[in-house]
């Protein structure tokens, strides 16, 4: 563990202990921590990563107070834009995200359906995200991208 | 112990090294009339700085069919519905947050001239993200390059509240069913007064000898009446009556209790027969 990671963590622990003088606060939020990774593709071959590939998969980590339901909503694109109006199919499978609490099993869903979850036990967990990328025979060179979007929406 | 379990894991979880995003405490705002102001800290806990965009949206939770909760957004509320979220200012609405920086939002109510007390309610969302995150999929050879611009949203409720405010609640109708490995429970809130309620539902499984067998905990919030499931583990759970008394109480350990409306709490019970 590195320097920083225990400055940040310690900088975290204290806006939950001394924020602004009051007592403990509850929190909330949600923290991507790496993003997707399809390694090098080749003209005419999808690319697949799978939500439980602990290297390439989308990760993101959500927070909340133990017991709090939430609703969670991933917004992907179904392309990506690239040079001109040239386009990247991106796609993504009815199992391809999951949300796993620290110890507990992956709750497998389908990205494009919002997911509940509740933090039993638990302030955190992780949600991972995978899918697949098809470049086309001939498809231009230059840059491609979009947005993926990770909605927690608290209900409780 | 809770802040301990953050601490470690913060310090243990490799991919909050490059992580985006924010942290929002609290994860719920209780505004009062009298002072009409409230606030929400944004922390960013890594090294770089994160754009975040604030708004205001209308919705609250509803039941599926199926007894699950979701957000049920209203875009253009309408006259009947108390809400807050056109006249809820945020300041600023915009912020760059620099790295390991805590932010303070102000929330300013603002109602209209004649607004009837009573609780007013909306959602602020926070959206960050962190400018362009390159995918390595680059392809140097053929000169395709991907990526993916991450963007992470967090919507808490907020409540506003104008002179005296109270909320009840009725629980009726409760349901058990038996299913391969759980007995799912159901059962019916209707909110009363004029506030949502907020509060926790306690559900305990006992057998003959009046011994508790199950039992399950959840935190909720009715705005309007839901109709909400619930789910206990039949492991281990030999076959014969059983009895499940569920309570509905106005208790949180997340929200400060001075911002808990007292009300008191509401029980039934229901037999279970277990083949």
């Amino acid at each position: 563990m590195s320097c920083g990671a225990v400055h940040r963590a310690l900088a975290g622990l204290l806006l939950l202990t001394l924020g602004a003088g009051r007592p403990v606060v509850a929190q909330a939020g949600v923290t991507a921590n790496r993003d997707l990774q399809f390694g090098a593709v080749t003209r005419g071959i999808p690319a697949t990563v799978a939500p439980a590939d602990p290297i390439k998969s989308g990760q993101w980590t959500i927070t909340a107070p133990a017991g709090t339901k939430v609703q969670l909503r991933i917004t992907e694109p179904n392309n990506l834009i690239g040079p001109g109006s040239a386009t990247m199919l991106y796609t993504f499978g009815s199992n391809d995200a999951f949300v796993q609490a620290p110890a507990g099993s992956p709750g497998f869903f389908n990205p494009s359906t919002h997911h509940n979850f509740t933090f039993s036990g638990t302030t955190t967990a992780i949600v991972r995200l995978g899918g697949r990328v098809s470049p086309g025979a001939a498809q231009a060179s230059g840059p491609y991208a979009n947005t993926v979007i990770l909605e927690m929406r608290i209900l409780n | 112990m809770r802040a301990l379990g953050l601490f470690l894991w913060l310090t243990l979880v490799p991919g909050w090294l490059a992580a985006q995003g924010i942290l929002v405490a609290p994860h719920s705002i209780f505004i009062d009339h009298r002072t009409r102001g409230g606030f929400v800290e944004l922390y960013n806990p890594e090294a770089r700085p994160v754009e975040v965009e604030l708004l205001t949206l209308y919705g609250y939770p509803v039941t599926t069919a199926q007894g699950q909760l979701e957000l049920r957004v209203i875009e253009t509320p309408g006259k009947d519905d108390p809400s807050a979220s056109g006249w809820i200012q945020v300041l600023p609405r915009r912020v760059l947050i620099p790295p390991l920086t805590k932010q303070t939002i102000r929330l300013l109510g603002r109602p209209p001239a004649q607004t009837p007390d009573g609780e007013y309610w909306a959602r602020l969302e926070i959206r960050a993200k962190e400018g362009q995150i390159p995918v390595t999929g680059i392809d140097t050879t053929q000169g395709i390059q991907m990526r993916l611009n991450l963007e992470v949203r967090t919507i808490i409720p907020v409540y506003y509240r104008k002179g005296p405010v109270s909320s009840g609640l009725e629980l009726s109708d409760v349901r058990a069913t038996l299913e391969p490995d759980s007995i799912g429970v159901r059962l019916r809130l209707r909110r009363s007064g004029n506030a949502a309620y907020i509060g926790t539902v306690r559900g305990s499984l006992r057998d003959r000898n009046n011994r508790e067998v199950q039992s399950f905990s959840t935190p909720i919030a009715v705005y309007y009446d839901i109709d909400p499931r619930f789910s206990l583990s039949r492991e281990g759970l030999p076959p014969g009556e059983y009895t499940l008394q569920v309570e509905v109480a106005p208790e949180r350990a997340d929200i400060p209790p001075e911002q808990l409306l007292r009300s008191p709490p509401v029980r039934a019970s229901v037999s279970i027969v277990v083949q």
